[in-house]
């Protein structure tokens, strides 16, 4: 029973990182990517995790694995919410020939959000 | 059970490849810091399967735990040093 608990734990979780994966690799500028990378990364982190605990039978080794989790959870959305906003403010990230041929991101608008 | 957990491990390996192809491939600098951002906790995760096969896992999450501490945190410290670059 345990087993069947950490082995659902797992597979969704890694269907998470797949469908981050996905998302990375397939979305068009760096929006989208962020969106898929900050969110559904994090959430198959902590699935993983959770699945690791549990077959571990909350042993040994236990407290570190949801110290990471709890790490990542925290720390995960807040890097990549940093990332956005100083390619939001232009420093140096998001080229312009770039944003214009994926038809969304324009210096202007960065000027406006600012 | 070690082989669902192995079959896991190649999956989670391919998507630390695919990290280093978005690296490889991203357009802009924030792309690839995106990229390698998202290999890093892949790694982390491939790190604590890894583990978990070889039967020693409160051998492993010490060496994940500082890792993590580490690579989770270099994406704030690059996004600061690009937002500081080219502000007024």
């Amino acid at each position: 029973m345990t087993d069947v608990i950490a082995a659902a734990l797992l597979i969704a979780g890694t269907a998470f990182l797949m469908i981050s994966a996905l998302g990375l690799i397939r979305f068009p500028d760096f929006w989208t990517r962020a969106h898929a990378v900050a969110k559904a990364e994090t959430l198959g982190l902590v699935l993983v995790f959770m699945g690791l605990v549990v077959l571990n039978r909350f042993g040994p080794g236990s407290l570190q694995l949801v110290l990471i989790a709890a790490f990542s959870l925290l720390v995960n959305p807040t890097a990549i919410h940093a990332l956005a906003r100083s390619a939001l403010r232009g420093g140096g990230g998001v080229d312009e020939d770039a944003a214009d041929s994926n038809g969304e991101l324009h210096s202007d608008d960065a000027e406006d959000h600012r | 059970m070690t082989g669902l957990l192995l079959v896991l491990a190649f999956v989670v390996g391919g998507l630390t490849i695919t990290a280093v192809i978005g690296v490889a491939r991203g357009p802009t600098v924030i792309d690839r810091l995106l990229s390698s951002s998202f290999g890093a906790v892949s790694s982390v995760v491939l790190l604590m399967l890894i583990g978990f096969i070889f039967g020693r896992p409160e051998l492993f999450v010490d060496i994940g735990l500082s890792y993590a501490l580490l690579a989770f945190l270099f994406p704030l410290a690059f996004a600061r040093y690009l937002e500081s670059r080219k502000s007024p």
